[in-house]
């Protein structure tokens, strides 16, 4: 179903509501409807530099489910280090 | 060849919140010590991260874009969602409808979840019996 479409059947019952509106109510429905449902699952991919400890968290991503380094799977830390020894 | 134990662990650092990896090994600073360093390995390396996602927004000049990660048997529960939204607000007020709109909003996460369940099934094993 297209924004249009979706938008114009939002209107059958609202025909006050702008388009802006209703954009932002469905975006915001989709977030909750997809943290919920848990229907979009992937992988995403990025490349890591020796001595760098920070890498930014994928966009979009609600819930960790595994995280691999060259491929190992990788187990989630208790607690935090109390160093940053990242130069 | 030795095997090095390396972790990951969620955090606010200057840039916001990120994905921190370490791996054993000792550090010292200022008389402190820790069992867990930044991962020194130098060439390419890939950091994969599985998980759940929201799709990307629609964009208010692209009326043709979709939700492209949701199927779109249901989508139009998300209509329903905001459809009982209007029905909640003070100018055009009406609860039932709105009460109708949330249930079957509702529906829909049920069977979403379903859903995505059932993407986990692949094939089923008949087992041999002895008759």
């Amino acid at each position: 179903m297209t924004a249009k479409e979706m938008i114009e059947l939002v209107q059958q019952h609202h025909p006050h509501m702008g388009e802006t509106e209703i954009i932002k109510l469905l975006n915001r429905t989709k977030d909750d409807f997809c943290e919920e449902t848990e229907i979009f699952k992937k992988t995403t991919q990025q490349s890591t530099v020796a001595d760098t400890r920070w890498y930014s968290i994928p966009a979009g991503l609600t819930k960790i489910e595994k995280v691999y380094f060259n491929d190992v799977r990788i187990p989630r830390l208790q607690g935090n280090p109390i160093i940053n020894d990242e130069s | 060849m030795a095997k090095t134990e390396r972790f990951y662990f969620i955090d606010t650092e200057a840039g916001g919140e990120g994905i921190a990896l370490v791996e054993k090994g000792t550090v010292t600073k200022d008389g402190y010590t820790s069992n867990y360093k930044t991962i020194q390995t130098s060439g390419t390396n890939i950091l994969k991260v599985r998980g759940v996602f929201t799709d990307t927004d629609l964009a208010m000049n692209a009326m043709a874009g979709t939700y492209s990660n949701i199927p779109s048997r249901f989508h139009e529960y998300m209509v329903n969602k905001v459809i009982a939204i209007g029905y909640k607000d003070p100018r055009h007020m009406e609860i039932q409808n709105a009460q109708y709109f949330d249930a079957e909003y509702e529906k829909g996460i049920k069977k979403a979840k379903k859903f995505a369940r059932s993407n986990y099934i692949t094939t089923g094993r008949v087992a041999p019996q002895d008759f």
